[in-house]
């Protein structure tokens, strides 16, 4: 980074010198610049845009690196290594002579063998109470706390208060201590299991210390989901929960390796993976943080940064390209002129180029806050998202992602990167001065040049043609085709080389749609060639795509001549009117993709209402414990009020031979209520309908309904629909003598199959409670009721009247409305970054207009003196501006909405996601662009209606 | 046909005022070629863009046919201009975007004729200033002789009873210039119409009626010519 740094620093050296060489040149491109204030104020936003896009977008990743690397510290600390097995524990002599070399080698400063497990817990007394609600997965942990002393380099100091826990104390970390209001002194409930016996009776711990350390005593598990917080055990008390074989097996053993990864010291960690390799232990083996950043990097939310940051950096590259092509063509007059007057080639380029220094220059301060700002206000929203969350008390918990950062070298990078490219840009696009025709450029007449190749672009046709040609591999290929498409028109002059062109974008499109591909580097790829190659296709057929628009704009007073020139300037500028397509599309095509994908998503939540309970509102949850006389009964059912139709369900197990099978047992209400369709069923159903086969399905219990997943590719029981088979259904049954496990037969025929019932409510065969053994096994089952609601707005009263009588519900609404509400927060914050985008879109057309109108001053005054009005005048730049804009706007929607497509094929898998279309979304989002955008042409449009004739025609600034 | 009043117009900054017409007092007869002859800033330009209705004065008249064109707003007076005046300029100004045809039909279309007809004319027009080969061509691929015969086929395919000429032949060399002004003469006798010419070109003076000679915004001397 330094040395990239320094190489910034040489060339601005280099810079400033070549700079005070020439101080005619430094005082003309000074002046120019506050010739025209509005124009340099455009241009300076312009720079400025660009360079907080990139800043925002580093600021952003920053922030979400740091809270990455935070987490890493805060849980891992000094643990590289994890080596785990999860059925049987790990036996830690297995591993003696593999530490022994890393020890004698001194690769490594810390072995700690650790138990740990996840288990529910709660403040004490509410597990009997059944009051489910504060329960929260824990990870309970403990290890030899005198041993982990000498754990790592930075060895950690663990107080004695730990030390010396007894069997009923804990140490709590101190996360879960302010998210549950504990201290020390409280009593908590762990439940160690899923039996009656430890629902009601489970242990108590008293709470002895908090703890608020990082690493080793802030430990829990290595790809642990429990954001919620770790407690800490005596030692032996924990050998008794997780009771092992033998006395050396432990849940992990933990290693520390010398230097960190983190710390940027990769040195140890390979040769301590070949020691690692040589004795290939039989065990599980995580490489803790590698892991850990390596499920970072190759993640969704790195790939939306990575998405971000591209379209950042092309999107200021195409508005600085668009806003210099302006200043160029804008100053051709006054460089003809100079270079009449002797300036050389070089004297006349500089004079733009250091013009456009100075614009960079003024840019890069406020770039940088405004960037910093921008990521700011954006990661704020994701902090208040996510801590949000976390207050819904998800069981599992939630990763807060705290805190904004951006780090200096960000900064500096992102204003290296704002100032570097568009000098870069502007150095060589100034090259297009020396092409000038001076005579033409003082006349101010368009210069004529006759089409012709370049040897460059027949070099870059062929390795086109040879990228294409090459075997099978999307990524060449792909970029084959699009340099044929972008280069054969510069190539191939032939006599219809025309028409071809108006085809040849199409087909990149057409292979990039087709194309099978899971990954979604493939589908970045995709995404930006189907966008590219809309673009060109649009171009290529512009004269069309502007006829269409002059037929909209027919019937519009004096159409004829204003159309005429409104339709003709986009068409005749292509490249600038390519821009303007570019920079909107680009913006349009991110946020459709952005709208649609998780509008997909949320839609099919939605539309899960019907699946995720089979049609009911919400389901009661009795784990065994009828003891206890908290399960309700149908009376207690009826007293509530405002609840709908209810029924009871139980969950059984049942084995055949050598398989589990989950049953689910429902009451006639399940089968009058639900919303499940039939996929098939066996042939004596044929000719039914639906609710007819439901009844058939209740009347008989061994006739059984399964979802689809469990016919269709089922790794663990291979059964069709028709299939016969026995179960033996499991009871167990808590006695004064301890626990028995009792078995009834049952035979069960799979007579019909479900689509799109949810997982979570059946895992196997639904069967009638009309079962002659049910009475039996009942008792000891999980059961419960599933319930509708008897009007939607009734939920909080039933909600209510579920909690006084200590019941534990859980409504589709709440299931779906988190999913709904991680899904749109995550999308409102990408959007506001990229509805900040838009500004790039509006400031580069903001920036043709006021440069158009400038530019076209004259001809403005000649159409004013052979009888344009005011408001032709204003029509004409209005219908223009919209052309460019539309254009823009209906390609970025085309373009992302066949990406989003592409998108919704890998991640509906072999699923039954449904592909749903924001309509009313995307029109709202095009028609608000298009207003917002073409208000910002008003000013310089009616300003250019206003200009005098006489004015005009004399064109002097 | 053309008649001013005490014709005034002031230039006003902050810092200094012009007056670039004084009391211009004068009367143009209908189908005649008029030259405004005088040096570079003797208000010769200002004169021209006054009559023709693009600039108003600050003070005095102009009757056009009997309208006193600037007690019209400034929509009836480009409706006005549009009707009955056509403008040849001397960097031609020409719309780059729109072919040879396309920059002559532009006067019709706004006088709401319809684009067959418009093209119709136009091309006649064009065949009339020689172009016709020229027709689908752009501004870029002309040379300055020819864009001006485009120039000069705009500003006569909607038959205006006055042509304003500023510096037609400014940016030519002296042959085309020539041929230009011999166009010119040959149009105005062909369909009686009015060329006002501006410039500083005293060759001009012997294709026109009629020459107003101006110095420091006054016209200092008008006199009838002999035409070539």
């Amino acid at each position: 980074m330094s040395i990239f740094i320094t190489v910034i620093i040489i060339l601005g050296i280099i810079f400033v010198s070549g700079l005070i060489s020439n101080k005619i040149l430094i005082k003309m491109a000074f002046r120019n610049i506050f010739r025209k204030k509005n124009e340099a104020l455009l241009m300076m936003i312009g720079s400025m845009i660009s360079m907080a896009f990139i800043i925002g977008a580093l600021g952003l990743n920053d922030s979400f690196n740091n809270f990455v690397y935070k987490s890493i510290e805060n849980n891992l600390g000094e643990i590289d290594y994890v080596i785990y097995d999860r059925e049987n524990g790990v036996d830690a002599d297995e591993l003696s002579d593999m530490i022994d070399e890393l020890q004698s080698e001194d690769y490594i400063d810390g072995v700690l063998p650790i138990y740990y497990k996840f288990f529910p817990v709660t403040k004490a007394g509410d597990s009997k109470k059944m009051n489910f609600t504060n329960f929260k997965q824990l990870s309970v942990v403990s290890f030899d706390y005198e041993k982990a002393v000498y754990f790592g380099m930075n060895k950690p100091e663990i107080p004695d208060e730990i030390k010396n826990l007894k069997e009923n104390e804990v140490a709590v970390t101190s996360d879960y201590s302010v998210s549950s209001g504990f201290s020390v002194g409280d009593q908590i409930d762990i439940i160690q299991g899923t039996d009656p016996m430890s629902l009601l009776f489970p242990k108590k711990y008293t709470i002895k210390y908090i703890i608020d350390k990082k690493g080793i005593m802030n430990y829990r598990g290595f790809n642990s989901e429990g954001f919620n917080g770790a407690v800490y055990l005596n030692y032996n008390a924990m050998k008794k929960i997780v009771k092992y074989s033998s006395e050396n097996r432990y849940t992990e053993v933990l290693i520390s390796a010398k230097g960190d990864i983190l710390g940027g010291n990769r040195d140890y960690s390979d040769k301590i993976n070949d020691i690692i390799n040589k004795y290939s232990p039989g065990y599980g083996i995580s490489y803790a943080k590698a892991d850990r950043l390596e499920s970072v990097s190759s993640g969704e939310v790195t790939f939306v940064f990575i998405f971000l940051s591209v379209f950042a950096i092309i999107a200021g590259i195409v508005l600085l390209l668009n806003m210099y092509d302006m200043l160029i063509s804008e100053r051709k007059r006054e460089l003809g002129i100079l270079r009449a007057g002797g300036f050389s080639k070089k004297w006349a380029r500089l004079t733009v180029f250091y013009e456009s220094i100075f614009y960079t220059l003024f840019s890069v301060p406020f770039g940088v806050i405004f960037g910093i700002i921008l990521s700011r206000f954006t990661f704020s929203r994701v902090t208040n998202l996510t801590s949000g969350l976390s207050d819904l008390n998800i069981l599992s918990g939630v990763p807060i992602f705290d805190k904004f950062y951006i780090s200096i070298n960000s900064v500096l990078i992102g204003s290296a990167v704002g100032i570097i490219l568009p000098v870069i840009i502007t150095y060589f696009y100034t090259f297009t001065v020396n092409r000038l025709n001076i005579v033409n450029a003082i006349k101010d007449v368009k210069d004529y040049r006759k089409p012709k190749s370049k040897p460059v672009y027949w070099i870059m046709l062929v390795l086109g043609i040879i990228l294409t040609l090459l075997p099978e591999n999307f990524y060449t290929k792909i970029f084959g085709i699009s340099l044929i498409m972008l280069f054969i028109p510069f190539t191939v002059f032939f006599k219809y080389r025309n028409i071809l062109n108006r085809f040849i974008p199409a087909i990149p499109m057409i292979i990039s749609f087709f194309y099978k591909s899971q990954s979604f580097i493939v589908l970045g790829e995709k995404a930006f060639i189907i966008l590219f190659a809309t673009i060109m296709l649009s171009l290529y057929n512009l004269d069309i795509l502007t006829g269409a628009f002059g037929f909209l704009f027919s019937k519009i007073k004096n159409a004829s001549p204003i159309l005429k020139i409104a339709l003709n300037y986009p068409v005749r500028n292509k490249r600038r009117t390519g821009m303007i397509i570019t920079l909107y599309s680009l913006v349009i095509f991110v946020l459709v993709i952005m709208t649609v994908v998780p509008y997909i998503q949320v839609a099919n939540l939605q539309n899960s209402k019907d699946t995720l309970f089979a049609g009911f509102d919400g389901i009661l949850v009795n784990v065994p414990g009828d003891l206890t006389g908290k399960k309700l009964s149908d009376e207690e059912m009826k007293e509530i009020e405002n609840l709908g139709a209810y029924g009871q369900f139980y969950f059984l197990t049942s084995k055949t031979e050598d398989q589990e099978v989950p049953l689910i047992v429902t009451s006639k209400t399940f089968y009058d209520v639900n919303k499940l369709s039939f996929k098939e069923t066996i042939d004596e159903f044929k000719g039914m309908s639906d609710r007819e086969i439901w009844q058939e399905l209740y009347n008989n219990p061994h006739y059984s309904v399964v979802p689809e997943f469990y016919v269709k590719d089922n790794p663990h029981f291979s059964v069709k629909l028709g299939d016969e088979f026995d179960v033996k259904i499991q009871n167990i049954v808590t006695g004064l003598l301890g626990r028995r496990t009792e078995g009834y037969d049952y035979k069960i025929k799979i007579a019909a199959v479900i689509s799109g019932v949810s997982q979570s409510l059946a895992l196997g065969p639904i069967v009638s409670d009309k079962m002659d053994v049910l009475e039996n096994v009942k008792g000891g089952s999980v059961s419960g009721y599933l319930f509708t609601l008897g009007k939607p707005s009734y939920i909080e009263s039933v909600r209510s009247a579920f909690k006084e009588k200590g019941q534990f519900s859980i409504f589709v609404d709440d299931i779906i409305g988190i999913g709904m509400r991680i899904t749109q927060g995550m999308v409102n914050i990408i959007n506001s970054f990229l509805y900040f985008g838009l500004i790039a879109g509006i400031i580069g057309i903001s920036i043709t207009v006021v440069k158009s109108v400038s530019e076209r001053k004259k001809t403005i005054g000649m159409m004013k003196s052979i009888g344009y009005g005011k408001s032709m005048i204003f029509m004409t730049f209005f219908i223009e501006n919209s052309i460019s804009i539309i254009l823009g706007i209906l390609i970025g929607i085309t373009a992302g909405t066949v990406t989003s497509y592409k998108i919704y094929e890998i991640i509906r898998g072999n699923g039954y996601l449904k592909f749903i279309y924001p309509f009313k979304d995307i029109i709202i989002m095009a028609v608000g662009i298009y207003l917002v955008s073409i208000l910002f042409t008003f000013i310089p449009s009616l300003k250019a209606s206003g200009i005098s004739a006489a004015e005009a025609m004399k064109n002097e600034d | 046909m053309i008649i001013t009043e005490n014709l005034c117009k002031i230039y006003k900054t902050k810092e200094f005022e012009v007056s670039a017409l004084k009391d211009v007092n004068i009367n143009i007869e209908k189908g005649k070629i008029i030259s405004i002859l005088g040096p570079s800033g003797s208000g010769k330009s200002t004169l021209l863009n006054c009559l023709s209705g693009i600039d108003r004065p600050t003070a005095g008249k102009v009757i056009i046919d009997g309208t006193d064109i600037y007690s019209m707003k400034d929509d009836g007076i480009t409706k006005f201009r549009a009707k009955n005046m056509g403008f040849i300029f001397q960097s031609y100004n020409l719309i780059p975007v729109l072919s040879v045809i396309e920059n002559v039909e532009l006067p019709l279309l706004v006088l709401g004729e319809n684009e067959s007809s418009a093209r119709k004319k136009s091309l006649e027009l064009i065949e009339k200033v020689g172009l016709s080969k020229r027709a689908k061509y752009f501004p870029n691929q002309l040379s300055g002789g020819e864009a001006q015969r485009v120039s000069i086929a705009r500003a006569l395919v909607a038959s205006p009873k006055i042509v304003w000429a500023d510096e037609p032949t400014g940016a030519l060399d002296t042959k085309t210039g020539k041929e230009i002004m011999s166009l010119i003469t040959d149009l105005n006798r062909e369909n009686d119409q009015t060329f006002v010419i501006v410039t500083h070109d005293q060759r001009i003076t012997a294709y026109s009626d009629e020459i107003f000679e101006m110095d420091s915004g006054e016209i200092i001397k008008m006199y009838k010519s002999e035409k070539m």
